[in-house]
């Protein structure tokens, strides 16, 4: 037997996780020895500490050499790390939040923070998978923890109802993706990707004695169903459906993390298994399918939102259409090679992209991922910030008109909230403005023109329901006998961070680019 | 009470003597099977020897065995009504009753009541006793010897699984119970069913975590063979051996001196799967019956068959990974040398019947110790099974692994042991004191009857 | 005669013959009772036993939720063990490195058994 060499430098990588899952764990047992605490605020303050040391952890590895670690299983890259800080930074902010909604509604425990930590080790982890196996034990990990996160109100049926949408749902994706998984497997004989990858084309090639090529039923059926898993996982027309009940009816905060964590995750998880099989088979297959869905996403998540008098609703169907934008940056990176010719609604002829343009790309999907955690969850936050739980069975908690007359009750959180709404516009200027720019921009040099105008009208469209809600805030009196929200300050620290960041990264946004500034954003063998 | 010494010197000699003949016919049975058939057909005889002969016997031997003891232990006569023909004057000590109960089990009826689903109460019966049966096969009954030039090994299967065998074929006999339980369509049958199933699923991990320290100071998961965890016993720890005349001796490296806590752990798991008293509960004659009382005729016998079957194999695979196999402690390879080449077979019988009798002895054991203690109460054998039983293990493990790393020769584990070995002595002649007695008694509880029948957590009604 | 039959799945033929051979005794055995049995069925003798009071209802019915618990936790602790099997069969040559991460993997288990203890899903009194 040989027994495997590991050095510190194998474990560089999972150091966050690691720290996440060990809050995780004191989280979980200081509930059951300290419960009947008076406060439970520490355990929130804890969870964000965690997030804090991953981050910076997370930040020190983006600038260390991208290498395959732990026998190949995984891969340390910047793409990777800057997933880790995206989750970590989310995580945190959605700690922040739960500690007031919990507290509201009696129901902060530790296993919720947990949970939450536990997930993002999952996310976190799921972004330097670099092999079926561990990647689907990962998406596991963060799956089981937010089926459990959304049902953790019990009262009610909204919340049961979404958490077992989520979880049906879920479990059928995943069982999708596990069985394309294993068709790849099969006509490869591994499951590391990056073997893998060099195993396909020889598969493809392989010819039977009538001539036919029996092994590419297989991998294209793989290939297609371990997309539409990862396409369920980012809520990709047509594979939307569960999203908008389930972001109704988990705890706000847990709608946070599913928008901006778990989507970021499983983006990154695609990106990679896409880009490493991808150019193995025929780039155009890949391109295709994510033009199209790219296509079906923006347009329908727009106008689905359009309209919602819901605003957590609202938001929920806008991820559908954030997911895709970040599905059009995604088609962008397959369209390469000299001889690539079909594009969906392109007009001008694919030149192919080369490989500064392809890191232009995953610097307009990250920092894209970046801002729309931040405006995301700043977004939901101030929902958190108004929700009251006596409300929550009426279904009117969340309606248009809690936010009527909030410029003048609450200056500071409409100020906060029209940052939010301009920012998820693409509005300068705010994080989310830069974020299209960079995004669009690579697209159309890529040359998804056509492509890149449907996405900017559709996000013009999308303005209308965002500025709704300001309108709405700044132009509406207060209706009779509304409740005054309560102030907590770890929902308005959040809330600052959050508007400040999304201002703060939308006029400079230098450090960050200057971070994803990299052509070895993705790790190849 | 008067001592029948014709009883136990009729014991003494008889019951080794059949031992070793059924030993000796097993080798040169399997000696002309490798010569006349192919290589390995030794494996075919023992699968016949070992399993119907040997396990079947003392399993059936042990019905009357349990009766007659218990009858000892309670100061009864016990079964003695059975005669045979032309010796009716003579209750040769119940034997013929062993007789008796196979036909009359066999004669019985068999119905099944009409609100059960016929497929599986007809199934559960089967389920239950055939793994059990099935599981002796990896246990090694004596050493491998040459006879006709051919090697000879007393087990009846030595696949590399070894032991993962043991679980995995174990493991299934909860579907059984269960079923039984489910299918008979009766509360208590499903009351028992559930407990049964709850029971033996808990100790299936201190079972399970008992044999990992004996992985780990073996480095292998077989019982047979010359690297497997029976042989690997005969050897002495390096450096303590000596010769006393022709005669080694030394500290042998038997597992019950390398883990007497994975062998304490491992025994009172097996004994709850086995659902003997103490952990009775699934079948609690005096109270639910157990998940077999729709069950009649040889239907039931099967499930009391597997019980017994159970003991036997229970004790076969302790002695061959804690009690040094078929081996003695001492004086094994002067034993060899005493025998020609040509002779081995007579060496491997005595080590047989060695082995067999370690058995017979445990299986007492096993006897005494279910007529002795009182049943525990549900919650009682829950607490045992994950509070204690399942930290301890964890424990055992990583403290045996430090130990073995520290000083592969398993020197340090053996230290380790004997001091383990005599703290539980010490332990057990401390006499309990009076306070803590009384609050073992009453507790939290609230009185409890002297079989411990307390909560009864399946049935909402009826309690406290 | 078959002298050389070798065969790398010979170390297994006795298992299946084990396995056969207990299939076959466990089919045989109640085969044989209800041929010698007698057979005679009347109503109340196929009625539920339950101590000679009529049967309420059905046996069907739900039962603690601890039984459940039960089993969740033997799933886990018992996929431990068996992860432990191979480790403990490779320890020395795993050495201490192996020994350390095995360490962690039981320590993040043992955690989960403290949390449910205290949580109280292994108090079996109500």
């Amino acid at each position: 037997m040989t027994i495997p060499e590991f050095t510190m430098a194998d474990f560089w990588p999972v150091i966050p996780a690691g720290i996440l899952t060990a809050a995780a764990i004191v989280l979980m047992i200081s509930e059951v020895f300290l419960g009947a605490a008076a406060s439970r605020t520490y355990q929130s303050l804890l969870s964000v500490l965690a997030c804090v040391l991953a981050g910076a952890v997370a930040l020190m590895n983006m600038t260390d050499t991208p290498r395959a670690v732990l026998q190949g299983y995984a891969v340390m890259d910047p793409f990777s790390s800057f997933l880790t800080l995206v989750v970590c930074v989310g995580t945190g902010l959605a700690a922040l939040l739960a500690a007031g909604f919990l507290q509201h509604r009696n129901a902060e425990r530790g296993e919720f923070y947990a949970l939450m930590l536990f997930a993002a080790a999952g996310m976190t982890l799921l972004g330097l998978s670099n092999e079926f196996i561990t990647l689907f034990v990962n998406l596991e990990v963060l799956s089981v923890a937010t089926y459990a996160l959304t049902a953790w109100l019990r009262r009610g049926s909204r919340p049961s109802e979404g958490a077992f949408k989520y979880f049906i749902l879920g479990a059928f994706a995943a069982a999708l993706m596990l069985y394309g998984a294993a068709l790849l497997y099969g006509a490869t004989g591994t499951t590391h990707l990056t073997d893998m990858a060099a195993k396909l084309r020889a598969a493809l090639a392989e010819t039977d004695a009538s001539g036919g090529h029996p092994k590419q039923m297989l991998i294209y059926a793989g290939f297609l169903l371990v997309g539409a898993g990862f396409a369920f996982k980012v809520a990709a027309v047509p594979f939307h459906m569960w999203t908008p009940d389930v972001y109704e009816g988990a705890p706000t905060p847990v709608t946070a993390l599913m928008s901006a964590g778990v989507k970021a995750a499983a983006f990154v998880a695609l990106v990679r298994v896409f880009m490493a099989l991808g150019p193995a088979v025929d780039p155009q297959l890949p391109f295709i399918a994510f033009s199209v869905l790219a296509l079906l996403t923006m347009v329908v998540g727009n106008l689905l939102a359009l309209p919602q008098r819901n605003v957590k609703r609202m938001l929920a169907y806008s991820s559908i259409a954030h997911a895709g934008y970040l599905l059009l940056g995604v088609a962008a990176l397959f369209a390469v090679g000299k001889d690539a010719k079909v594009g969906v609604l392109s007009s001008t002829p694919l030149v192919g992209i080369s490989g500064s343009m392809q890191s232009d790309v995953y610097q307009g999907i990250l920092f894209y991922l970046l801002g729309y955690t931040v405006t995301a969850i700043g977004a939901f936050g101030t929902i958190v910030a108004l929700e009251r739980r006596e409300d929550e069975t009426k279904g009117n908690a969340w309606d248009l008109d809690r936010f009527a007359g909030l410029g003048s009750r609450k200056p500071g959180w409409a100020l906060a909230m029209t940052v939010f709404m301009l920012s998820l516009g693409g509005v300068p200027p705010t994080v989310g403005f830069i974020g299209k720019v960079l995004l669009f921009r690579a697209a159309v040099d890529a040359g998804l023109l056509g492509l890149s105008i449907v996405g900017m009208l559709a996000s013009a469209a999308g303005v209308y329901y965002y500025l709704r809600v300001v309108v709405y805030m700044y132009m509406r009196p207060a209706p009779e006998g509304a409740l005054v929200p309560e102030r907590r300050w770890t929902t308005e620290l959040a809330l600052v961070a959050t508007a400040a960041g999304t201002v703060l990264f939308g006029v400079l946004p230098g450090p960050i680019t200057a971070l994803l500034q990299r052509t070895d954003m993705l790790f190849h063998r | 009470m008067r001592l029948r010494w014709n009883v136990i010197i009729g014991s003494l000699t008889i019951i080794p003597g059949l031992l070793f003949g059924g030993v000796a016919t097993g080798y040169l049975l399997g000696g002309l099977a490798d010569k006349h058939l192919f290589v390995g057909a030794h494996h075919l005889v023992n699968v016949v020897l070992l399993l119907l002969v040997f396990v079947m016997v003392i399993a059936t031997a042990l019905t009357l065995a349990e009766r007659k003891w218990s009858a000892m232990m309670q100061n009864r006569i016990g079964p003695n009504r059975a005669r045979l023909p032309f010796l009716e004057n003579s209750a040769l000590s119940g034997v013929p009753h062993v007789i008796t109960d196979v036909l009359k089990l066999l004669t019985k009826e068999a119905f099944i009541p009409k609100d059960a689903s016929k497929l599986l109460f007809n199934l559960a019966p089967m389920l239950a006793f055939a793994p059990v049966f099935a599981l002796f096969a990896i246990v090694p009954a004596g050493p491998t010897v040459n006879v006709f030039g051919f090697d000879i090994e007393m087990v009846a299967a030595n696949p590399d699984f070894g032991l993962l065998y043991l679980f995995g074929i174990a493991s299934l006999a909860v579907y059984g119970t269960s079923l039984a339980g489910w299918s008979s369509n009766n509360k208590f049958a499903l009351l028992g069913g559930v407990r049964a199933s709850s029971q033996m699923i808990s100790y299936e991990v201190a079972l399970g975590l008992g044999l990992v320290g004996m992985m780990i100071a073996f480095s292998t998961v077989q019982l047979g063979g010359p690297a497997g965890m029976s042989d690997l016993q005969s050897h002495y720890l390096p450096g303590w051996s000596t010769y006393l005349g022709p005669i080694d001796v030394g500290v042998p490296q038997w597992g019950f001196l390398l883990q007497p806590a994975g062998f304490i752990l491992f025994f009172a798991a097996a004994f709850a799967e086995t659902k003997r008293a103490p952990f009775d509960v699934p079948e609690g004659e005096s109270e639910i019956i157990g998940y077999f009382v729709e069950y009649s005729g040889m239907q039931f016998g099967l499930f009391m068959i597997a019980e017994f079957v159970e003991v036997v194999v229970l004790s076969g695979v302790l002695i061959a990974i804690f009690f040094g196999g078929p081996y003695l402690p001492f004086g094994n390879l002067w034993l060899k040398s005493l025998f020609g080449p040509d002779w081995q077979w007579l060496y491997g019988s005595i080590l047989g019947t060695v082995f067999w009798l370690k058995v017979v002895l445990l299986c007492y054991l096993q006897l005494a110790i279910r007529w002795t203690f009182p049943r525990f109460r549900y919650d009682q054998i829950q607490t045992l099974g994950w509070k204690i039983l399942l930290p301890i293990g964890l424990a055992n493990v990583f403290i045996s692994g430090a130990l073995i790393l520290w000083d592969p020769s398993l020197k340090a584990l053996a230290i380790a042991g004997g001091i383990e070995i005599l703290v539980l002595v010490a332990l057990t002649l401390t006499p309990t004191p009076a306070k803590s007695r009384a609050d073992a008694h009453i507790g939290h509880h609230g009185p409890v009857d002297e079989h411990g029948h307390g909560a009864d957590h399946a049935l909402p009604a009826g309690h406290h | 005669m078959f002298t050389h039959m070798v065969s790398p799945l010979t170390p297994y033929l006795p298992v299946a013959v084990v396995l056969g051979l207990a299939g076959l005794l466990a089919v045989l055995i109640p085969a044989l009772t209800t041929r010698l049995g007698p057979r005679s069925v009347n109503e109340i003798k196929s009625a539920t036993f339950e101590c000679g009071s009529d049967p309420i209802g059905s046996a069907r019915q739900r039962f603690a939720v601890k039984f459940y618990v039960v089993a969740l936790l033997f799933i886990v602790f018992d996929v431990e063990a068996v992860f432990l099997y191979p480790w403990a069969v490779n320890f020395k040559a795993l050495g201490w490195f192996g020994y350390g991460t095995m360490v962690a993997f039981a320590f993040t288990l043992v955690m989960g058994l403290v949390y449910i203890w205290k949580k109280g899903a292994l108090t079996w009194e109500s």
